[in-house]
């Protein structure tokens, strides 16, 4: 079974301190969750519910008040600064609502990017990458710019960047928010796809019914739990 | 993809602002740079002043309307390693006959060789004037066109024990006249040319001239005033001379360093 589950979230706890020194501000509450490998959650929920703070926890961008969190069976509160960043940069892969591309470099380059944290990329690293760029449909864009390229396009850069190191867990913060609902479908479906084509782990963030819809599963937050 | 590449292109793509940056830090460090040139340079412009018209001078005993004793410098000597030096320094203004030539609020100062143990000498051996000779500094030797050998004259006014605007002070010939003989003009930046107990940008103009036939001079002057002084008590003790012809005796008695 341990070897089943990637993560699990047992107990967790997020609170923020208030501003007027009044009671601190509970984002979640005891929250426990297991996510196998190679499942696909959305995780939905109205604004402020602890979506966000969620994948921040599992993504080892923030740090819980309170339970456990085992990634992999490794307890990741137990881990320092430079571990911490080792596991993001090889076991992880993030996609925010902004592509965030460096503007200087190629679709090409920035998806290598995230190799340079340990060292420079491979001649692996570049055939895998022409391989995920030619998979979404961006094999004749390599040499582009970012400024050169859709919204959509670019944020397919960002999921093929997300997804170059091999992660494990693929997080995805309201991937689709900045699209129309064309791109967002194809991009959801896309995600879909890598998701068993890559056996990656994935977790959505979304408040799109119909991206949720085409994961495997869905879990409702409200006010800091899951909603049973 | 290497880390050279990555930063190669993003100094390429942000050429411009690191151009403009660049172009801003050299602008702002010029300023910095040339502000603190130029007060290092007017730093060091006041002092080398302050050095030519003080030398190693650090302290100054001043009475503006009375005289000390010349000797009151040795008695005042505490010890070896302290230097003291009596100078008379008197107001003046000078000419020259030929050219016509004027400068005004000369300092005539008597000196002797003490006083050049203050000074910044550039030469080993301190300068040796006879009577009615005169060391001048340069601002003095332009202004009247003035060199070595050369003949100039002065009007002084006439030291005096009491001060000018009092009762028994006298009315009249208030001045005397010196004929002097430039020995020779001062360095620019030695010999205290620029010697003055007053700070100013503009240096003063200087005519140095040997201490004691400064206080003969001098002394003959004080001697008839006190004659003059003497005979005006008398008088008016016995009540047989007004205000108004004291003023008048003392005046013809005169009081001056003697005009030559």
């Amino acid at each position: 079974m341990a070897d089943v589950m990637l993560l699990q979230l047992k107990n967790i706890s997020r609170e923020f301190p208030s501003a007027e020194g009044g009671a601190p501000l509970e984002v979640l509450r005891g929250l426990s969750m297991e996510v196998a490998r190679g499942e696909s959650i959305a995780v939905v929920g109205p604004s402020g519910c602890g979506k966000s703070t969620l994948l921040n926890l599992i993504g080892t961008l923030d740090q819980p008040s309170g339970g456990t969190i085992n990634f992999d069976g490794r307890d990741l509160l137990g881990l320092d600064a430079d571990e911490l960043a080792l596991l993001r940069n090889r076991e992880m892969g993030f996609i925010f609502q902004s592509h965030h591309l460096l503007p200087q470099c190629t679709v090409m380059e920035n998806v290598l990017v995230p190799t340079l944290a340990h060292g420079r990329a491979t001649a692996t690293d570049e055939e895998r990458a022409r391989r995920l760029l030619d998979r979404v449909g961006l094999g004749e864009r390599l040499a582009h710019r970012p400024g050169q390229l859709s919204g959509g396009e670019r944020q397919r850069v960002a999921v093929v960047r997300a997804l170059i190191n091999e992660p494990q867990l693929l997080l995805a913060d309201e991937p689709t928010g900045a699209l129309d609902q064309a791109t967002a479908d194809q991009l959801g479906q896309l995600l879909v796809e890598l998701n068993a084509e890559e056996n990656v782990t994935l977790i959505t963030v979304t408040h799109s019914e119909k991206l949720a819809n085409q994961m495997a599963s869905t879990v409702e937050l409200k006010d800091g739990q899951i909603k049973s | 993809m290497t880390r050279g590449r990555l930063i190669f292109n993003s100094l390429t793509h942000h050429a411009r602002s690191h151009v403009g940056t660049l172009l801003g830090a050299i602008v702002a460090s010029a300023v910095l740079t040339g502000s603190l040139v130029v007060g290092d340079s007017v730093k060091k412009t006041l002092q080398n002043q302050a050095q030519q018209r003080l030398g190693h001078i650090q302290a100054a005993l001043v009475q503006h309307d009375r005289f000390f004793r010349a000797d009151l410098a040795n008695a005042i000597a505490l010890d070896d390693k302290t230097h003291f030096a009596p100078i008379l320094k008197l107001n003046a203004a000078g000419y020259v006959t030929d050219t016509k030539k004027r400068a005004n609020q000369i300092q005539l100062i008597g000196i002797d060789d003490s006083f050049w143990k203050q000074a910044l000498l550039k030469t080993i051996r301190p300068p040796i004037l006879k009577d009615g000779e005169a060391l001048i500094n340069p601002r003095l030797a332009a202004q009247l066109g003035l060199k070595a050998g050369d003949e100039f004259r002065l009007r002084i006014a006439k030291p005096s024990v009491l001060p000018r605007d009092a009762p028994l002070s006298v009315a009249e010939d208030l001045t005397a006249r010196l004929t002097l003989t430039v020995a020779k003009v001062t360095g620019v930046n030695s010999e205290l040319a620029n010697f003055s107990l007053r700070p100013g940008a503009v240096p003063p103009f200087n005519v140095f001239v040997p201490l004691a036939w400064l206080q003969k001079k001098s002394r003959t002057a004080r001697t008839r005033q006190r004659d003059a002084r003497e005979q005006y008590n008398t008088d008016s003790r016995t009540g047989s001379i007004g205000q108004c012809r004291a003023e008048k005796k003392l005046a013809h008695r005169g009081c001056g360093v003697g005009a030559d």
